[in-house]
């Protein structure tokens, strides 16, 4: 990958024809990103380093090493290096990932909540364990009874409510995800960035050319399933 | 002048509401009081330009817009609705098909609200969280590959949509010998993971990664 990552800058980031294409395209600056509230690579390209993974770090993110790229160009062609740089980046964190993997467990060990068993290849495929089938078909008729209701009833999340923000590549991920104290959840919203950058759109294209404005919807990077859900 | 877009109507079940398709009449009345150069294009839902199901609406004025917006909703799935039925770890199978370039990320969005209301955010192993930043990282890597892939294809360059895939493909190929799939994981579970990774992985990881 580190190999092959130079190939978009030699094929794209000095080409003049895709300069032309994208420089000064899709503008939209600061003030309109903030008033929009576009996050992820539309922002940063209007200069702001907003990232959560820094600024409000999850998943042990503040640990790791990485920068935040921007660019001051506010256009399509800003958009695109920072793409780039945010794949060098990404590979710099996962090198610090693999140096940190250490054996243990990767399911939580309250028996009420974590899954009661971890999938493993077996000779029909993915699936439970034969192991621990033999275990709660075998043995224990309590082990059974325990993986029968929380596979087929779930476990029970307090009454609350609780807002989740990742950054995801195309900026501010959240979960709204509300729990009326059942084993279902009450109400999940998602803030997905494809749609709210999407409303960007308008004020990317408007007083532009007809051709710039898939320039600008590229930059933006909707995708359709996050937009509509 | 305001015309409701969703009409309601009486019945047994009771109201039930039609949802039209937004002020379009009025756009195309309005286009036919105004001078013969004003032409409303309608860009998609089926454009192979428009990202799937975008639906623009521009406003031109000989080649410059005047107007844009956009129709969302041909790609409209119900999945948080559905999210309301299922338990707390079947979740994670719907959100994983929300944004399809980024599952890792709606799944562990999804996963670390779960944890946070289950306040066990302190016991999720470490292990699962280094492997979450790891897939995360991952994905990030393949999604950004794909917008500057399909970019470059819009473009009209299509060297660079055959280079972004293929390099896409190297990281489809690691999540599904992490995950067994190469999209729609629902991998990242409230606790942790669905399973660890299999033997002799970090090594391709890192061959993948390396230089």
């Amino acid at each position: 990958m580190k190999k092959n990552l130079p190939e978009y800058d030699k094929l794209a980031t000095g080409n003049p024809i895709f300069k032309a294409r994208m420089q000064d395209v899709g503008y939209l600056d600061l003030a309109g990103c903030v008033a929009l509230g576009a996050t992820g690579p539309v922002l940063r390209s209007a200069g702001l380093p907003h990232d959560l993974r820094k600024s409000d770090p999850y998943c042990g993110y503040e640990t790791y090493e990485f920068d935040v790229p921007t660019a001051d160009t506010c256009d399509s062609y800003g958009r695109f290096l920072i793409r780039l740089e945010e794949m060098r980046q990404s590979l710099r964190i996962i090198e610090q990932c693999l140096d940190r993997l250490e054996p243990g467990p990767v399911m939580v060990a309250d028996k009420k909540i974590a899954w009661p068993a971890q999938l493993a290849l077996g000779p029909d495929g993915l699936g439970n364990s034969l192991d621990h089938i033999r275990k709660i078909m075998g043995t224990s008729m309590e082990a059974l009874i325990h993986h029968f209701k929380l596979v087929t009833e779930g476990f029970r999340v307090p009454a609350g409510q609780t807002y989740t923000a990742i950054e995801s590549p195309k900026g501010e991920l959240g979960a709204h995800v509300v729990s009326d104290g059942g084993t279902r959840p009450y109400r999940v919203h998602f803030r997905d960035p494809s749609f709210t950058n999407l409303q960007a759109m308008a004020a990317m294209c408007e007083g532009g050319q007809v051709a710039d404005v898939i320039v600008a919807v590229a930059s933006i990077d909707p995708v359709m399933g996050g937009v509509d859900r | 002048m305001t015309t409701p877009h969703a009409t309601p109507r009486a019945t047994t079940e009771g109201t039930v509401y039609t949802v039209t398709g937004g002020d379009w009449d009025e756009v195309v009345e309005s286009a036919l009081k105004a001078d013969d150069e004003r032409i409303i294009v309608n860009m998609g839902p089926q454009h192979p330009s428009t990202h799937g199901v975008l639906r623009l609406i521009l406003e031109i004025d000989g080649e410059t817009v005047t107007e844009a917006r956009c129709g969302i909703g041909y790609l409209h799935t119900g999945i948080e609705k559905n999210l309301e039925f299922r338990n707390w770890t079947q979740g994670t199978t719907f959100v994983t098909r929300m944004d399809y370039l980024t599952p890792f990320f709606n799944e562990a969005a999804y996963c670390l609200g779960v944890e946070k209301l289950l306040g066990i955010e302190d016991q999720i192993p470490d292990r699962a969280t280094v492997l979450r930043v790891l897939l995360m990282e991952l994905n990030r890597i393949s999604s950004h590959l794909v917008c500057i892939a399909t970019g470059g294809m819009e473009l009209g360059a299509t060297t660079i949509m055959i280079y972004g895939f293929r390099d896409r493909e190297l990281v489809l190929d690691l999540f599904e010998l992490i995950t067994g799939l190469r999209m729609n994981h629902a991998f990242i579970r409230p606790g942790g993971l669905a399973q660890d990774l299999p033997r002799a992985r970090s090594t391709s990881c890192a061959s993948s990664s390396g230089p």
